[in-house]
């Protein structure tokens, strides 16, 4: 009881033993007799002087209902106090509170949001657990997981966090969240020895979740933690959702574009739904789609071709969550990568890079090794103008004019022909002659095939007349590996040797791809029959692909609310502004490898890329995701090891005693009721 | 049933125009009436011969014994008197209680006995015990008499408090004469209904005590805590109402009845015991009938 002092305050305990005493008073009260005509009391009064005889046993039965209605009210008080009893809330007991705001959880079939009813459940927790010296923490995850409070026993510490946690468009998963709370709960020992005392106590922790449980729970051990579950929003909650939305144009009339999009229906019942389409904030078309309960349709718009173009559609109609009834595509204006050949000549590559497909991909420019020592060279390599350079046959020089130093690398990928970069990674040693050494008549024995640049290639027996030896730097992808005669030092006998003859390998942020053979001699005369095969444009086709980057089908790739994404905007500024759905403005800094790495896509919409207050890019980001846009709250957690069942609220778990004496105080009502109304006594 | 209805239904009348009031015991009329009187006088029913003494109407004399035996003989014929019925009426207030109430119920009765006495020639006189205030009731004759009997009925209400006792000796101090007297009361008098009871005993008159008891009485609907007030004397009995209660209150009215029974019975009384549920046609056409009170 010790422990119940300081869970209750001074004025509630007074209000719990006023009860008794107010019972027994009004129990008195009611002792006031309605007064009662009768012809004559003569029989009553023969009949109480019987009863008198024995008065105490009379007295006693006579107060049989006081006891009764004491008894009930001692029952129902001890209901009420018996969960806290042994719970040890009052000091040392931790409390996790992991905070969904996934997007589903800015669902409105609780009023105002489930995430703002799971934030009001905490309040009521933390205002309930002021006077406590319990320490809480507050994770809020969607994606990923954020401590928004680390332990504290402060309640409006607490509460200021909570304020904090914002809703999110992101999907859910709460790996991250479930790592955190076990960080401290669950040491992880390094021995099993109990007198191992380096590893840390283990601190045991409550555990709430609060959440929808709109996620696939992972396989995780609570181990120490004693998580409870909260599940929030309805079960009966309706939710018309876009879960696809794209455009993309058949190769047969390529002058149509077709605009798909994806409807579920999450609710219970069957639904119309009306999909309107907008290009460009202007409304064009619109469907009427039955979307049976439970399940998807599938909506077509057919659109004439456009050059750029903003996709919207728009589900009309009010349902529970709103972030789901719009999708976006972009159709960005077409972009082709840009590649320099830098070569005294080679037909066949020409070729193959001036095929259909390969212009589809890329814009070519040839350029003789001269045009390396110009100054608009220069600023091209270190703006990042080209996508892709390849060097046939010959190395950018390096600013000083001397021979004998590393190359200088361009801003760009870079794929190398018969010489490989003078670069220490490629084994290039100053002073020493370069290519180091040279094979004749390799023989391809292996291939990567699992890299994109050697999809679909049949390079059996091809013949390589001479090839340079490659030693690719660690971390590179050795694509094709020769088995070649080469000599070796002192003893003059040449030996079978495998050596690797194409290779790419990273360069802080982009890549360089070596092929250690000629295609063509200086003489034109072909080095290898390569260039009569099939392959050699596939290959080609493949590199140009890999490296110089063709654009996507318009729309295709959505971003999802959160995730990162790189933006590849020849621009010759260091910094680009993305304006947001919400027009806010951020600026992006270059990142090292040419990139723009942009973060800040939580919001739902169309994203303006701007350079110079020019839009040169534009994306999407949408929700597109079945999982939160199903509503219907999980019953349980099933974490594989734990089975965390739904509790309807937050406060400390009653122990299962209050249940029996709660039976038992509507017992003792029923008998009390009874011997009332019946007049009955024992 | 209201106040105000009549006492006597036209079928009940119709009923009672049928029956008679009956004696076990043979009392000196008054005046001529249909009744077999101890005494021998002027009727068509033979009874005795008697010598002739010198003054006898010679109208009496027995002339066909004369020829026989040639002494003078006098017949002797049966006197026919009148009956001397008494109905009283216990007004106290604890009879004005019930649905109807046992005052409405008592006059009912009072009525419908008066009644068969009236028709049968009897001397019928009604009175209202308990209440101080009501002049005694008329001595009636013949049956152009029922609308006195019931107007007297009908001004009886319930009075003071005058114990039953007191109310039969005033009774029995004003009426001199014997006959068939009916107390319909409820008897519930807290000195005692013996005493009251003893007057008529000595007064050696052929005796009825219909006691009358309401439904509420017999079967009590009380719940709760109560105070009960009683109506005569403003008495309080504090009762809570438990089924032990209700049980010991059915055996003390048990017990009250039988003793009233069994005290009536030694003493040659004839106790009936009336609910105001029982109709009092049923009462006076069964009931007394068995009992004897009516032919």
């Amino acid at each position: 009881m010790g422990e119940l002092g300081t869970l209750l305050s001074p004025w509630q305990w007074a209000i719990m033993a006023a009860l008794p005493v107010l019972l027994v008073l009004l129990y008195f009260l009611k002792l006031k007799r309605h007064p009662v005509e009768v012809p004559s009391t003569y029989l009553w009064k023969k009949s109480i002087e019987d009863l008198h005889v024995n008065s105490i046993w009379q007295r006693l039965r006579r107060n049989l209902l006081l006891f009764l209605q004491l008894l009930v009210l001692l029952l129902a008080i001890l209901a009420l106090l018996i969960p806290y009893w042994g719970e040890g809330t009052t000091s040392g007991e931790r409390y996790i509170f992991l905070i969904d705001n996934s997007a589903s959880m800015s669902a409105d079939d609780v009023t105002p949001s489930r995430l703002a009813a799971a934030k009001a459940q905490v309040n009521k927790f933390l205002d309930e657990q002021k006077r406590s010296q319990d320490a809480v923490m507050i994770i809020s995850f969607s994606d990923t997981a954020r401590i928004v409070q680390e332990f504290t026993t402060s309640a409006a510490e607490c509460q200021a966090a909570l304020a904090r946690i914002p809703p999110t468009t992101r999907r859910t998963s709460i790996n991250d969240a479930l790592s955190y709370a076990a960080g401290l709960a669950n040491t992880p020992r390094a021995s099993y020895d109990p007198e191992d005392e380096q590893a840390p106590e283990p601190l045991p922790a409550k555990l709430w979740i609060l959440s929808d449980g709109n996620f696939t729970p992972p396989s995780f051990s609570l181990g120490n933690l004693e998580a409870s579950y909260v599940p929030l929003g309805k079960d009966n909650v309706d939710n018309l959702a876009i879960v696809a939305f794209s455009a993309s144009r058949p190769d047969e009339r390529s002058q149509q574009l077709q605009i798909f999009g994806r409807i579920e229906n999450h609710g219970r019942e069957d639904r119309t739904a009306l999909a309107q389409l907008y290009v460009n904030d202007q409304p064009v078309d619109v469907q009427q789609v039955e979307v049976p309960a439970g399940k998807s349709a599938g909506v077509v718009f057919t659109q004439q071709q456009l050059e750029t173009a903003v996709l919207e559609m728009r589900l009309d109609g009010n349902d529970a969550l709103n972030a789901d009834n719009a999708a976006w595509a972009v159709i960005n204006p077409p972009q082709r990568g840009k590649v320099l050949l830098v070569t005294a000549g080679n037909r066949p590559l020409e070729f193959a890079l001036q095929t259909p497909r390969a212009q589809a991909i890329a814009d070519l420019l040839i350029e003789s090794p001269q045009f390396l020592q110009t100054e608009e060279y220069r600023q091209a390599a270190l703006s990042g103008l080209f996508d892709l350079i390849i060097f046939d046959r010959c190395l950018p020089e390096p600013s000083a004019g001397s021979t004998d130093a590393p190359t200088p690398m361009p801003q760009s990928n870079c794929w190398f022909i018969g010489l490989p970069p003078k670069l220490e990674e490629w084994g290039w040693k100053p002073g020493t002659p370069w290519p180091a050494s040279q094979v004749v008549g390799p023989q391809i024995i292996d291939l990567e095939r699992a890299h994109p640049i050697m999809q679909l290639l049949d390079v059996e027996r091809l013949l390589i007349a001479q090839a340079a030896v490659l030693t690719p730097p660690s971390g590179s992808v050795t694509l094709m590996d020769a088995l070649a005669l080469r000599e070796v030092e002192g003893n003059g006998e040449p030996q079978r040797v495998q050596v690797p003859v194409f290779a790419i390998a990273p360069r802080r942020g982009f890549e360089d791809a070596v092929l250690s053979f000629d295609i063509i001699t200086d003489e034109q005369n072909a080095n290898t029959d390569w260039i009569k095969r099939r392959s050699f444009p596939v290959m080609v086709l493949n590199v140009l692909q890999y490296l110089a980057g063709g654009p996507s089908e318009g729309g295709a790739d959505s971003l999802r609310p959160g995730q990162p994404i790189e933006l590849q905007v020849a621009t010759a500024g260091e910094t680009l502004t993305v304006a947001t759905p919400a027009g806010r403005e951020i600026t992006v800094q270059r990142s090292p490898g040419n990139v723009f790495r942009f973060l800040d896509t939580d919001e739902l919409g169309v994203y303006h890329v701007q350079s110079n207050g020019d839009t040169v890019e534009r994306f999407a980001v949408n929700l597109f995701d079945s999982q939160e846009s199903n509503l219907k709250p999980r019953p349980e957690l099933d974490f594989d090891w734990n089975k965390v069942q739904a509790t309807a609220d937050t406060r400390p778990q009653p122990r299962a005693g209050w249940k029996i004496l709660l039976l038992l105080a509507l017992f003792v009502l029923l008998i009390e009721w009874y011997i009332y109304n019946r007049r009955v006594y024992l | 049933m209201p106040t105000d209805a009549p006492l006597l239904s036209p079928d009940f009348l119709a009923q009672l125009e049928r029956l008679e009031l009956v004696t076990r015991k043979v009392f000196r009329g008054r005046m001529k009436g249909e009744r077999r009187s101890k005494r021998k006088g002027q009727s068509v029913e033979f009874a005795d011969f008697r010598n002739y003494v010198a003054g006898d109407d010679l109208r009496f004399i027995d002339w066909n014994t004369y020829a026989r035996l040639d002494r003078l003989f006098l017949k002797m014929f049966l006197e026919e008197e009148d009956l001397h019925f008494y109905a009283l009426i216990d007004a106290s207030r604890s009879m004005d209680f019930g649905e109807p109430t046992k005052l409405q119920y008592a006059k009912q009765l009072a009525a419908a006995l008066g009644f068969i006495g009236l028709v049968r020639a009897d001397r019928v006189r009604i009175e209202a015990l308990g209440a101080s205030n009501t002049r005694p009731g008329p001595v009636l004759r013949g049956r152009a008499s029922v609308w006195r009997l019931l107007d007297y009925l009908d001004q009886i209400t319930p009075g003071d408090g005058v114990p039953l006792a007191r109310g039969v000796r005033d009774f029995c101090l004003r009426n001199k004469g014997q006959g068939v007297v009916v107390l319909i009361s409820d008897l519930m008098d807290k000195s005692g209904y013996e005493e009251a009871l003893r007057y008529l005993v000595a007064r050696q008159m052929d005796t009825y005590v219909i006691q009358v008891l309401s439904q509420e009485e017999l079967d009590p609907e009380l719940v709760g805590d109560l105070k009960l007030v009683d109506s005569e004397d403003g008495d309080i009995a504090e009762i809570t109402v438990s089924a032990p209660l209700l049980k010991r209150y059915k055996e003390t009215l048990n017990a009250f009845v039988g003793s009233v029974r069994e005290y009536c019975g030694r003493r040659g009384m004839t106790h009936i015991l009336a609910h105001n549920q029982l109709p009092p046609e049923q009462l006076v056409v069964n009931y007394l009938r068995r009992r004897g009170l009516v032919r």
